[in-house]
């Protein structure tokens, strides 16, 4: 048996194509024997000249120009709009920010610069309602009605949430969320992986016209539990905004149980929709500079609440302005509100990622909706 | 192979010495191609700017071994937050995996922690005590969870031996 393991092994070996590319960017970074003498003194250099010409082109600087900066997810915005052209050709023109969404404003004259993440200028303009997680019982009924017809039930059992029959139970939830169990228990050797999960979701899908989207796309989900991976097959429509997807999607998922020692599997789809929410207010939604602000004080809810890490401002990968409601996210799921808010994407000296989030409301908006923050000191 | 020599530090030399062996663990922890060239184009980027000083080969094999796979968990808790597919896409790699049916894909579907210290114990032949010290585990840990994995995998191949037909 290991024999044809170690067999199977020998199989691998590294494209020439992989090699070719680590040996062109070896040419652009330098190998580790040249930096480990001479890196301290390169370094300077490199700093003294990148100081002395940066602080003559940004002297020379056209007003009102946004220039986006390489490298990585941050661009520097000064005040002018034209683009700059000594930057080389990553850098991008692009328009400033509007007031509401979180213009630059130097303090001091041109050569002042701020950092900003790339993606400020596209927010959604209408990322602003406050969602009730709650469903009325006549709303549930007409869920149920629709479900009916999808997965064609004619005798099913009706309850005030449910409905069943012989080979699916739909189950409408508190916050709005539909759950469907198709009853196929099946006799399993080994947990399913996310090739067979997948196959399964797509089939599931394409079976009921009703449910299908514009631009379907598939994200697959991955935890471990118990020390095994787990699977979940995400579908969202990639046209949609970010926000919309996350609140508007159909997630498949498996779930296990043994009996007399065999291992059954039951597929799961979970369908979330924010159409049959209430929409409680519209409220207006801060700047990304402001909710950067708001990290910087600490006012922010961390993900991993179980972890000693304190988040940094040079730590900040990415932000994104989105809505909070992820149901595999449990202390999320007990609040009661749909709600924007600006996630950092985080990764710290270890390459650790971590994420925090920020309300996306103003102060006396979000002291008003009574939703608890984690005051991390 | 060199096993006692000198460390090495020159790209060719690392690529010569340890581009298969990195390449190889990356696809028992990655599953994809894609994937697991992706972390050999990372690994050597870590090589080249922030490997230290060794004293011989060994020490210096280990401790590559050990930095692949974190970066090919650290790559794991990447794709759980970002990671999306086309439905084509998806349908490509399961094509990929259907041709490789084979121990190896056994392996590669057992958990990671069993299925990294088969590999650096019936491939790289570590031994247990050995295994511990690159995984920072305890010897006891590593016994327990060779052995699980051994029985997991015999389950799993023959059950799926049966299965495929």
């Amino acid at each position: 048996m290991w024999d044809e393991y170690r067999k199977e092994i020998e199989q691998l070996h590294l494209d020439d194509s992989v090699i070719k590319d680590i040996q062109q960017n070896s040419l652009k970074k330098h190998p580790h024997a040249f930096w480990k003498h001479k890196g301290k003194w390169a370094f300077a250099f490199v700093f003294v000249a990148c100081f002395c010409i940066g602080g003559f082109m940004l002297l020379k600087q056209p007003k009102e120009t946004v220039i986006l900066h390489q490298p990585k997810t941050y661009k520097t915005i000064s005040k002018t709009q034209k683009q700059d052209t000594y930057l080389k050709g990553k850098d991008t023109t692009i328009p400033l920010p509007s007031e509401d969404y979180g213009s630059a404003k130097p303090k001091t004259g041109s050569a002042e610069t701020i950092k900003y993440p790339v993606y400020e200028q596209s927010y959604p303009q209408d990322l602003k309602g406050i969602y009730k997680k709650q469903v009325s019982n006549d709303t549930k009924q007409e869920i149920l009605k629709e479900f009916a017809e999808i997965f064609h039930i004619k005798n099913g059992s009706y309850t005030d949430t449910s409905l069943k029959d012989d080979t699916v139970c739909v189950k409408v939830m508190e916050n709005g969320t539909i759950e469907v169990a198709f009853f196929e228990d099946k006799k399993t050797n080994e947990y399913i992986s996310r090739e067979m999960l997948l196959e399964n979701a797509t089939a599931i899908y394409k079976k009921y016209p009703k449910l299908q989207m514009d631009n379907p796309m598939w994200k697959i989900k991955i935890d471990y539990r118990d020390g095994m991976l787990e699977y979940q097959v995400l579908l969202y429509d990639e046209t949609k905004a970010l926000w919309n997807q996350e609140l508007n999607n159909i997630t498949f998922y498996v779930t296990y149980q043994e009996k007399n020692n065999v291992l059954y599997s039951t597929l799961h789809m979970r369908i979330k929709t924010i159409a049959r929410l209430q929409q409680r207010q519209s409220y207006e939604i801060i700047t990304e500079k402001e909710a950067k602000k708001r990290f910087l004080q600490k006012e922010y809810m961390q993900l991993d609440t179980d972890t000693k890490y304190l988040p940094d401002k040079d730590d900040i990968v990415s932000v994104q302005l989105q809505y909070l409601d992820s149901a595999d996210e449990a202390y999320r799921s007990m609040q009661p509100l749909v709600y924007p808010i600006y996630r950092f994407y985080l990764k710290d000296d270890q390459g650790k990622e971590h994420l925090v989030d920020v309300p996306a409301l103003k102060e006396k908006d979000w002291r008003k909706l009574e939703v608890e923050i984690n005051e991390n000191n | 192979m060199v096993e006692h020599g000198e460390a090495v530090y020159t790209l060719e030399e690392l690529l010569a010495e340890y581009g298969d062996m990195i390449y190889r663990i990356a696809m028992h922890n990655m599953r994809h191609k894609a994937d697991a060239e992706d972390i050999v184009q990372d690994i050597y980027i870590k090589l080249l700017h922030n490997m230290p000083s060794f004293q011989n080969a060994e020490m210096q094999k280990k401790w590559i071994i050990r930095v692949t796979i974190n970066t090919c968990h650290d790559r794991w808790r990447y794709l759980r937050l970002r990671t999306a597919f086309s439905l084509d896409e998806r349908y490509d790699v399961m094509e990929e995996h259907k041709q490789e049916y084979g121990l190896l894909y056994y392996v590669r579907e057992l958990p990671e922690k069993y299925r990294n210290v088969i590999y650096l114990h019936y491939y790289e032949g570590y031994s247990v005590t050995e295994i511990a010290e690159i995984l920072h585990r305890k010897e006891a840990t590593i016994l327990t969870w060779l052995h699980r994995g051994r029985i997991k995998l015999k389950e799993r191949y023959e059950g799926g031996e049966e299965h495929v037909g």
